[in-house]
């Protein structure tokens, strides 16, 4: 077949006719893949929930609830009329770069059983890690050295764990004089992840009264914050996070 | 069919997008952050550059030479959108790894070149087998660059532990790394082709 | 007015759209031999980058989102961007041949140069209103030229070193942008959008 000249009816026949099947086609796949998109985001959110809830045959009822002036979902769960447990979907402004989400379950006194990240967008290899550094240590795999040349290197021992925690006074990093660990070289990460805790804190339990000067990150204005990052930054290791 | 191969191995090998032609290299520094991520966004790529390398070649006697690139980035713009529909779909955490750089795959220049200097000018199956040896050749470079930095800055290969994590470099991980461990790869890819 | 700071210090230094999201690579790698093509281009960028923001917002807010079409935005943004290309060269050309005459030789590489279209998609995703993205599109600019020029400063001294033949070109150009990369994480988180 011989090519078409480029003439302007050519032309613009060609590029209409293309536009308009590249869009039916894209309409057509956008029908096809909407009802599994919208439930792949369900999904994670109720696999999260069941994560921080382990309970079985439960039935979660959901609300939400103000705190400073955020409105924060709730998700109860009951079994039979017994209220067993809260999951609360968290958020911290001041993550490293930008917000972070996750939802933490509580138990019927208000402890936390377990936490799961939804969204964090920090620095790989540092403020990621705060998906599994606030819960329990476990006991790492050894390594393939490890392995070839039959030692173990014990891991540091460390107090980092927010499970079972309740809210007598808000958490903060031990930096800040608080009880909890930060994550190695990602104190800003860890401060943030633990701003989402206390604000989840507060949530479940309304009648806390926290005194507002303890609570550093939650309370601090965004000027203040800028000033300390610099500071840290200058004065600490140039990975601070 | 040996033609085919022919052509596959000069798009896997011979004039690797990455390594030789130096081709794509915002989506090589910005997604190989560990092999697995690398290895996605190569075969996204890959998959793209199949598509799109096959219709303009079915095409390529009905668009008029004028609006050729226009017609071009529509065609590859639509495959980009289907991928980034059934990713968000069936791969939402690898989409969300990603992110930006899925959409971005419109404006690689790996893709947007093959269409004009290869699929322009053969038959479909030929275009088939240069896109697949394009973007295997990709992934291949994306992946031995993940690889490289999850190496180096963590102390894994595919999440599996190698050596002790607190002994890693964990700059190879971060946005330097990235550079670094690209140009010392490049260096040692034009060592071994001056051999 | 302080939160335009924020979002200019965050694009220009802390989130360097070249260092350290990695986007405009090409450019950056292409025409940063000399200082003079690396002021061209950042020019060039800066102009077409600020226009097609403003564009692709519109035609986010009053077309695609009112018609539930939001899965056309890649297709639309690109054809949008490569016909706005072509319309600059065109008007320039008309309005002020002493700037065509700058920035004319770098237009045509601009619709491929990832910059553009990752910054049209990325005032949509954080949800900024039009000033807010126009100050976004505009110090992003300044932040792809600053990287720009101060790489195209490196690299015409590094021409002068002797090098291993394996070293030369690309791969040193890389080291040096790693090493540049290095120096810009001294700015990051001082402050987050």
């Amino acid at each position: 077949m011989k090519k078409l000249t480029s003439n302007f009816r050519n032309m613009a026949v060609v590029l209409t006719v293309i536009c308009i099947l590249a869009a039916l086609l894209l309409s057509l796949f956008f029908d096809l893949t909407k009802q599994r998109i919208e439930a792949s985001d369900a999904e994670k959110r109720a696999s999260a929930i069941a994560e921080v809830l382990p309970f079985d045959g439960v039935r979660i009822e959901t609300e939400k609830v103000l705190v400073d002036d955020d409105s924060l979902t709730v998700y109860r769960a009951f079994i039979g009329d017994k209220e067993m447990g809260v999951a609360v979907e968290t958020f911290s402004k001041d993550g490293f770069n930008g917000e972070i989400n996750l939802i933490v379950g509580f138990d019927a006194d208000n402890r936390i059983i377990n936490y799961s990240v939804l969204n964090q967008k920090e620095t790989p290899g540092l403020g990621t890690k705060m998906v599994d550094w606030f819960k329990p240590q476990t006991e790492s795999k050894k390594s393939l050295v490890e392995i070839l040349f039959h030692f173990q290197v014990a891991s540091t021992a460390r107090q980092s764990s927010v499970i079972g925690k309740s809210a007598a006074v808000p958490l903060s990093v031990s930096k800040d004089g608080g009880s909890i660990d930060a994550i190695t070289a990602a104190t800003i990460s860890s401060r943030a992840f633990l701003d989402a805790i206390n604000r989840a804190f507060k949530a479940v339990n309304k009648e806390i009264e926290w005194d507002s000067t303890s609570s550093a990150s939650t309370m601090e204005s965004e000027n203040d914050t800028i000033v300390n990052n610099v500071e840290e930054i200058i004065g600490g290791d140039c990975n601070e996070e | 069919m040996k033609n085919s191969i022919k052509v596959f191995l000069n798009g896997f090998i011979k004039e690797n997008p990455t390594f030789i032609l130096l081709l794509g290299m915002c989506p090589t520094l910005g997604t190989t952050s560990s092999a697995i991520n690398g290895m996605s966004m190569g075969l996204a790529t890959a998959f793209v550059l199949i598509c799109s390398n096959m219709v303009i070649s079915l095409l390529k006697n009905l668009i008029p030479d004028k609006v050729h690139i226009p017609c071009y980035i529509v065609i590859i713009a639509t495959f980009v959108s289907i991928l980034e529909l059934c990713m968000k779909a069936y791969l939402p955490s690898i989409y969300a790894t990603l992110g930006l750089f899925i959409p971005l795959i419109v404006v690689n220049c790996i893709v947007l070149g093959r269409a004009e200097s290869f699929a322009a000018k053969n038959n479909v199956w030929l275009s088939a087998i240069d896109g697949l040896g394009n973007g295997l050749g990709f992934t291949l470079a994306l992946t031995l660059l993940g690889a490289m930095r999850e190496l180096l800055g963590t102390g894994r290969i595919f999440n599996y532990a190698v050596y002790l994590e607190s002994y890693g470099t964990l700059v190879f991980v971060l946005a330097p790394g990235a550079f670094i461990a690209l140009g010392f790869l490049v260096a040692i890819v034009n060592k071994l082709r001056t051999k | 007015m302080a939160h335009y700071l924020v979002i200019f210090v965050v694009a220009v230094f802390v989130n360097n759209i070249v260092l350290s999201q990695f986007l405009g690579i090409c450019p950056f790698l292409g025409v940063s031999k000399k200082i003079d093509t690396a002021i061209g281009m950042s020019g060039a960028v800066a102009f077409v980058m600020t226009i097609a923001t403003i564009v692709t917002f519109l035609l986010q807010k009053y077309a695609l989102e009112p018609l539930g079409i939001e899965y056309l935005q890649t297709i639309s943004f690109i054809l949008v961007i490569a016909f706005l290309v072509q319309l600059v060269e065109i008007v320039l050309k008309k309005v002020s041949p002493a700037l065509y005459q700058a920035l004319g030789v770098f237009l045509p590489l601009i619709t491929t140069n990832c910059t553009i279209l990752g910054v049209a998609i990325m005032v949509i995703q954080k949800n900024f209103t039009l000033l807010e993205s126009v100050v976004f599109a505009i110090s992003t600019a300044i932040g792809f030229g600053l990287a720009l020029i101060l790489f195209a400063g490196i690299r015409e001294q590094l021409s002068m070193v002797k090098l291993p033949k394996s070293m030369e070109g690309t791969p040193i150009a890389l080291i040096a942008a790693g090493i540049l990369a290095m120096a810009f994480m001294g700015f990051s988180g001082i402050v987050a959008i």
